[in-house]
């Protein structure tokens, strides 16, 4: 690799110690021979860093992180979750991970913002110390099979009348079915925009959850040097709005104003008082 | 009449209950992310605002319906952060009218700037393209107004209707005052002020009873032709005005 000495390293720009990282991982680790050695690689892969590549990257390290360490200390406290009661512990830890990370993760290339890099390496490890105190199981499609609304279909006027007069038959399931997918698809759509508004029309209109609820899920109090009130209007305020955006979409979907009434009828149980206009 | 209106409630308002029944239909269960929970790197990205277009919008939609990670985008996001964030949502959502393609929008051009309102000029009460010319007033009529010219206006978008005055202040300035008329629909009007390329000066909106008002300051005003765009939950009108040379 025609590696410089080391102590010609710190003599050199962060651009040339760049140029100077193993593009692979076979110019990065040190042959593995045998079934030890092999086992071990694949937990921990930084032993196996070569002496000259490892230099380099602990001149990096020692350029950046130094700058940045009283900010990351402070940023990573605030990630700390409330389970962990050692926060400068939990910084410790983090730091120490992603030492690790960096010197796993870091390969040949042009880093435009090397600081941003090693704080992104940072906020990366504490996401992942933070899923492990939580002990989470992500929620989606890890999680299983995903909710996929699928293609929309559209709901035409004729349907109406024939799904109300025959009550909650299979007809009856079949449009809830649709309005479900709708409504799924418009709401996914919408939150890819919207993801704060999206979770308030969420919490409101399907968990039926109260204001305050929604308030405190939504900018919890420990977060947000806010009154309760004024966070229930902060609340109130996107899902109203949001709601304003979303009842249009409907029409793309085929659902008219004057699917009101069946709609209504069916939720009562008043049917068949309805008559098709 | 009146009776027949109590009867058969808003377009809208009817389009709210059919939306509320059905977000009620669902179940949290049912309203899972479509993706997987995104790794630890690509979430140190987006919480650093770091990632661009189908990313970004990917994890949007993910957070939204993910409560472990909207937990997780909190403890990461700065407070201020996620104020930011629901200001442009809010922003995004009422105040920008959509914005259309240069062909879309030359098109439109084309069909309004045969009713382009000069603001120097008197035309007399009656409909000039797509408005009503209610009132109009300069400066000797008005000598204790702030405002040297202006015109009153009445336009309809949707179901709903406006008045609109378009106004020349003493120092040059653009005012304009919107008024809910006739308000069937209680949404937000949004709006912009656009050059005839389509660029926007303002964007804006009014509140639910259609009432707003706003001033351009004089050097901001091109003298060229500028395009009130009003739009009201998809129904939208454009109103091409100049100011005096």
């Amino acid at each position: 690799m025609g590696t410089p000495a080391p102590a010609d390293k710190p003599r050199l720009s962060d651009e040339d110690l760049f140029d100077l990282l193993p593009a692979s991982e076979q110019e990065k680790y040190r042959p593995r021979v045998t079934d030890e050695e092999k086992a071990t690689f694949r937990k921990a892969k930084e032993k196996f860093i070569r002496d000259q590549v490892k230099e380099i990257l602990d001149e990096l390290w020692n350029r950046h992180y130094p700058a940045q360490v009283q900010i990351l200390h402070v940023k990573l406290c605030r990630i700390c979750p409330p389970e962990e009661p050692d926060r400068d512990g939990f910084a410790a830890e983090c730091t120490k991970k992603a030492y690790t990370a960096f010197l796993r993760r870091t390969f040949k290339q042009s880093y435009e913002n090397f600081a941003g890099y090693l704080y992104t390496i940072f906020v990366s490890t504490a996401i992942d110390e933070y899923r492990r105190i939580h002990g989470r199981k992500p929620e989606g499609a890890q999680d299983g099979e995903p909710a996929r609304p699928g293609s929309p279909l559209p709901v035409t006027i004729d349907e109406v009348p024939n799904v109300v007069s025959a009550g909650k038959g299979p007809l009856q399931e079949l449009t809830e079915e649709q309005l479900r997918g709708i409504i799924e698809a418009i709401l996914h759509d919408h939150a890819r925009e919207h993801p704060i508004s999206a979770r308030t029309v969420r919490l409101r209109g399907t968990e039926g959850k109260t204001w305050p609820e929604i308030a405190e899920t939504v900018f919890p109090a420990d977060k947000f040097e806010k009154s309760l009130e004024a966070r229930n209007g902060d609340v109130r305020r996107l899902f109203k709005q949001n709601r304003a955006e979303i009842v249009p979409k409907l029409e793309k979907y085929g659902i008219t104003s004057e699917h009101t009434f069946h709609w209504k009828e069916a939720y009562s149980g008043a049917r068949g008082k309805s008559k098709p206009e | 009449m009146a009776q027949e209106e109590n009867r058969n409630p808003s377009k809208r308002q009817a389009l709210e209950k059919i939306l509320d029944g059905g977000l009620k239909l669902l179940s949290a269960e049912g309203l899972k992310p479509q993706t997987p929970c995104p790794d630890s790197w690509t979430f140190a990205l987006y919480v650093q605002g770091q990632l661009d277009g189908d990313m970004r919008r990917s994890v949007n939609a993910h957070i939204a319906l993910c409560s472990e990670c909207y937990r997780e985008y909190l403890a990461l996001a700065e407070p201020q952060d996620v104020m930011k964030e629901v200001e442009r949502e809010l922003h995004s959502t009422t105040t920008a009218p959509p914005e259309r393609s240069p062909d879309a929008w030359r098109r439109r051009i084309d069909r309004i700037k045969r009713f382009v309102i000069d603001l120097g000029k008197t035309y007399g009460t009656g409909v000039f393209g797509p408005v009503l010319v209610i009132a109009e007033t300069s400066a000797s009529k008005g000598k204790h107004s702030s405002l040297k010219l202006s015109k009153l206006l009445e336009t309809s978008v949707g179901n709903n209707t406006y008045r609109i005055q378009l106004g020349v202040r003493r120092d040059g300035a653009f005012e304009c005052e919107i008024d809910g008329h006739k308000i069937k629909d209680e949404t937000c009007l949004r709006l912009a002020v656009r050059r005839d390329t389509g660029e926007a000066l303002l964007l804006t909106e009014t509140n639910v009873h259609g009432n707003t008002n706003f001033v351009l300051a004089n050097e901001k005003v091109p003298q060229d032709m500028l395009v009130l765009d009003l739009h009201l939950d998809g129904h939208e009108s454009q109103i091409a005005f100049r100011m005096p040379a």
